[in-house]
């Protein structure tokens, strides 16, 4: 019943890369964080909790960087998940068609988070956007700022961050649908069934893992978006975009305050993980039994 | 399963037994990218003792004149070769730096003046040039950012004015005056604009604050130490100059384009290049890509005058020392560095990469004949001030600024702005 | 003729059109962008290329080179998207097997990873990888190994760093494969390898495929640990089309004709693993 001992040798190669590349530098990061390292000199000073106490109660750009970072993630988990999992569906079916259509939806996925920056901020410029020229058609002269204006700007990135992945996580809402066997679907036609319900009660129960999946690396995904956020608009116009990555790598890299940053990271990392189990434990009560 | 472990095999064989004879091969194939000349890929120093030497920075454009520059460089010095490393300027500080440490590149390097000179400083990482011959092939009172305490560390190799370039034919057309006040120049600005144009073509979305912000200030205060005294405390942003300064913002804003905290740069210069806008609010580092998509345009430099009396006018513009050399102190190849170095500060190289890229250049007695270098106005010959950017101690201090003036171009009152980015000073002064 | 348009106005065709819309139209400003010179582009940035010029293309491989860095990207892919899927495989069906605290110990431990934002990390990471190079070279007993401008150990650093989210896709799908598969085949007698090889793997065929095309386009356009550890020997295509971003000016229409032809490859993996998440599976599926 339970698995042999040489179970744990399966583990060992990718613990070793991974302990060695990723969790020692993590580690050090932690260590330095407790310091006012610069990142560049060979000497700092131990200043204890000073770095965490700063940035939980002294700061405004990491407050704003963190409300951001819920909008931006709520807005793109939301959207996305919803698209891809309604685009999933109708694209399910291997025709010659559908997967065409697949294949064109993931063309943004291939393109570099830069290269997508560069091109939603030309999209979105102001003077010869591709967007205004589209609103003048319909008699519109003066459209919003979709970068400029602090108010939205958050949201025209987030949108750029779905139209690039929302092709991706529909591939794994396909091969979520594709492993629901055929059969339970006949049975519910024969039953009956509407669309709606069987979505409802086949559907949707069976594919919970890949929901699961879906929406925890999206989540993932957008927390990570530092490319895109600082090729687009780095951070501003006043901290409106400013997320907490992009946070970090300022105060690492154009304020030289290593160990601050190496804080911020810290309880990024906290920040994120109580998000991800929070889901985790949400959509496992979702699920109608295996 | 069998299989499973032969493909395994053949895979990391073909991955990490490789190595050699690939890289090998890619440093043949990849010989055009780093310089002329016969790459010694591998092999140490060989029997005469070949030097590599790594030059580290982060303009991209200038690729191709190093590259002559360094063929020129290595068919005198036989013995030393010379590869570019260059990363562009917004992943410069983050990655450069880091490989700064361990001497393995950049034994030439580049620093921006300001804050990052300063932490190069901190660390020890910039070798002392003072007193080599050198020092001496470059204007004396230009090098003053590349040094510290009498001692000389880096020497810049561009100059630039931050000062929004002119399309001197609008101007002559429309008979206007180089202005001496403040009024007098709001005046140009509506005679600008009642004639169709759009006075000054403003990057609001990335460098425009940030260029503009410095003729603004040049006479509002003339302390240099005014942003450096931020973290003592002995003067803040809610302080008259820096506030009526916004006011004065609040007013010139009303010239730029709509939209214009939406617009970048590139978008800017497509404004100016197509003479719907009569300014361009960047620098003379846009000269010559001005002058490459309209080469009849006459080009000058007008910046802001801030002033009530033409009698208070203390600088006419404003100026930056940057792309400065250095030399790692980690460096295992000093000698050839400084030589690389010496080779740079040479007359002759100097004015081929000025001409050449259109920036201009800090070393001695330099002769332009590019037209992107040569402006209507002689600002060699004017008091110009040391660009106040980038003397301010921490960019987010810099970036409070900068957000300052945008809050005031979207409505916001100049006082409640002053205010704001002054509560940023006081949580930077914690940290 | 009304009764067909009104069988394609339903809401399917009507999103899917929309849709489609939506993502062509930036794609087509970039090939557009693309067949223009640098004078049109920056003095009529909305019109249509005219006349439309491949010089863009042309240069990108006579005067830039781009093929020789082609062969660095393509190994870097192959060889970090094998090993990654190798590992991770292995370590999904360690979580799956062992199950309770300890799957779900190991589970958080390798998700860890995606949580840690990397440009904070590398500067750790880069102090490590000189401490690594030194001591292998001061250790006789140990191969000279060189992490720095070397494919090799680029693909070392990029396969560590990457388990994480081959680990987090794989181990999803991995626990929908009921339980008593593998007991029943325990009982037979066959080892833990057997049923790694014959059962986890070809049953998760769709979510290796999903993963590998992620990890493919993530390793191929991944710019960061490139810049930091390579140098000219070990140079890829992004970094290669970084050149064309300059301090005060960009080329942009020879920047988007690189970024159409590095796609190009992705294109094709992707058409070639597509395959495998439609395969079918032995339990059914759903009939095209």
């Amino acid at each position: 019943m339970k698995p042999s001992k040489g179970i744990y040798l399966f583990v060992l190669p990718a613990l070793i890369l991974y302990g060695i590349f990723v969790l020692y530098p993590a580690f050090y990061g932690l260590y330095i964080s407790f310091t006012n390292w610069d990142g560049l000199s060979a000497g700092y000073d131990h200043v204890g909790l000073r770095n965490y106490r700063n940035l939980l109660t002294n700061d405004t750009i990491f407050a704003k960087s963190v409300a951001n970072n819920l909008k931006f993630m709520l807005f793109v988990v939301i959207v996305q998940t919803a698209l891809s999992l309604l685009f999933a569906l109708f694209l399910v079916r291997n025709t010659k068609g559908n997967i065409a259509l697949r294949t064109l939806y993931f063309l943004p996925t291939i393109l570099a988070s830069v290269s997508v920056a560069f091109i939603w901020a030309a999209m979105y410029d102001s003077n010869f956007g591709v967007i205004k020229a589209i609103l003048g058609l319909f008699g519109v002269r003066n459209g919003p700022g979709w970068l400029a204006d602090p108010d939205i700007a958050i949201y025209s990135v987030a949108f750029a961050q779905v139209w690039a992945h929302t092709g991706q996580l529909m591939i794994i809402f396909i091969a979520g649908l594709q492993a629901i066997p055929a059969d339970l679907f006949e049975v519910a036609a024969i039953e009956g069934a509407s669309k709606f319900q069987t979505f409802r009660f086949v559907t949707w129960p069976l594919i919970a893992p890949a929901a699961a999946i879906v929406i925890a690396y999206t989540t993932l995904q957008s927390f990570k978006a530092f490319e895109l956020v600082f090729a687009m608009t780095r951070g501003g116009p006043n901290y409106a975009t400013e997320i907490i990555a992009t946070f970090i790598y300022r105060l690492a890299f154009q304020s030289y305050k290593f160990g601050y940053a190496s804080a911020a990271s810290m309880v990024f990392l906290v920040f994120v993980a109580v998000i991800t189990v929070i889901q985790f434990k949400l959509l496992r009560t979702d699920r109608a039994g295996e | 399963m069998m299989l499973l472990l032969l493909a395994l095999a053949l895979v990391l064989s073909a991955c990490g037994g490789g190595s050699g004879s690939k890289s090998s091969q890619n440093a043949a194939q990849s010989g055009g990218t780093s310089s002329s000349g016969q790459t010694s890929s591998g092999g140490g120093g060989g029997p005469d003792e070949t030097v590599e030497l790594s030059f580290m920075h982060w303009r991209t454009e200038d690729k191709e004149v190093f590259d002559q520059l360094i063929a020129d460089f290595e068919a005198r010095n036989p013995n030393i070769k010379v590869t570019q490393t260059i990363f562009p300027s917004s992943d410069y500080t983050s990655i450069a730096q880091q490989k700064l440490l361990d001497g393995s590149t950049g034994d030439v390097f580049t620093v921006f003046p300001g804050s990052q000179f300063e932490a190069l400083l901190r660390a020890g990482l910039m070798e002392d040039l003072t007193g080599k011959p050198v020092v001496d092939r470059f204007v004396p009172n230009l090098i003053t950012k590349g040094a510290k305490d009498g001692r000389q560390y880096a020497l810049p190799y561009h100059l630039v004015y931050n000062m929004p370039l002119i399309n001197v034919d609008i101007f002559e057309k429309l008979n206007l005056q180089r202005p001496r006040t403040w009024s007098q120049y709001l005046d140009v600005l509506e005679t600008l604009k009642q004639n169709g144009y759009i006075p000054m073509a403003f990057p609001g979305a990335d460098i425009g604050q940030g260029q503009l912000m410095n003729p603004m200030l040049m006479n509002e205060n003339t302390d240099e130490e005014m942003f450096p005294k931020l973290m003592t405390g002995e003067t803040k942003l809610t302080d008259e100059w820096f506030v009526s300064s916004l006011r004065k913002w609040q007013q010139l804003s009303q010239y730029f384009q709509p939209n214009s905290l939406g617009t970048g740069y590139e978008a800017a210069v497509t404004l100016f290049v197509t003479e719907q806008a009569a300014m361009l609010g960047t620098g003379s580092f846009h000269a010559a890509l001005v002058l490459s998509q309209a080469p009849d345009m006459r080009l000058d430099m007008l910046p802001p005058i801030t002033v009530e009396d033409e009698s208070q006018i203390v600088y006419e513009g404003v100026h930056n020392t940057t792309f400065m050399l250095a030399i790692n102190t980690k460096s295992k190849k000093k000698e050839a560095a400084e030589k690389f170095l010496e080779f740079l500060a040479e007359k002759e190289t100097a004015e081929y990469y000025a001409n050449n890229t259109g920036q201009l250049g800090v070393v001695q007695g330099l002769e332009y004949t590019s037209k992107s270098l040569q402006f209507e106005t002689d600002f060699t010959k004017l008091n110009t001030r040391f660009l106040p950017r980038s003397t301010i101690p921490d960019k987010q201090i810099e970036d409070a600024i900068t957000n300052a003036i945008s809050a005031v171009i979207s409505g916001m009152a100049p006082e409640e702005a002053a205010a704001e980015a002054q509560k940023i000073v006081d949580q930077v002064r914690n940290q | 003729m009304f009764r067909t348009v009104r069988r394609w106005l339903n809401l399917r065709t009507i999103s899917l059109f929309i849709f489609t819309v939506v993502i062509l139209v930036p794609l087509l400003t970039v090939v557009s962008a693309s067949l223009k010179t640098m004078r049109q582009y920056v003095t009529e940035p909305l019109k249509p290329p005219s006349p439309i010029t491949f010089d863009n293309y042309r240069d990108l491989f006579v005067d830039y080179g781009l093929h020789r860095y082609f062969v660095n990207s393509l190994v870097l892919t192959f060889c970090t998207v094998v090993l990654v899927i190798l590992f991770s495989t292995m370590v999904s069906y360690a979580i799956v097997r062992a199950g309770g605290w300890i799957g779900t110990l190991l589970f958080g431990l390798f998700s860890a990873g995606l949580m840690i934002p990397a440009q904070v990390n590398i500067i750790p990471l880069y102090g490590l990888v000189v401490k690594l190079e030194s001591w292998f070279a001061s250790a006789a007993w140990l191969p000279d190994l060189k992490f720095r401008d070397s494919l090799p150990g680029l693909i070392v650093i990029e396969v560590s760093i990457l388990l994480s989210i081959s680990v987090f896709i794989i181990t999803g799908f991995m626990k929908t494969i009921p339980r008593e598969l593998f007991e029943a085949a325990a009982m037979d007698g066959s080892s833990e390898w057997w049923m790694y090889a014959k059962l986890a793997v070809p049953l998760s065929l769709p979510s290796i495929a999903s993963a590998s095309i992620f990890l493919c386009v993530i390793v191929w356009n991944d710019l960061l640990y490139p810049l930091l550890f390579t140098g000219e020997k070990a140079k890829t295509l992004t970094m290669a089309l970084m050149m064309f971003r300059g301090e005060y000016e960009s080329n942009y229409p020879i920047l988007f004709a690189g970024v159409m032809t590095v796609s190009l490859p992705m294109v094709a993996a992707y058409v070639f693993l597509q395959r495998w998440f439609i395969a079918g599976l032995t339990s059914g599926s759903l009939k095209g």
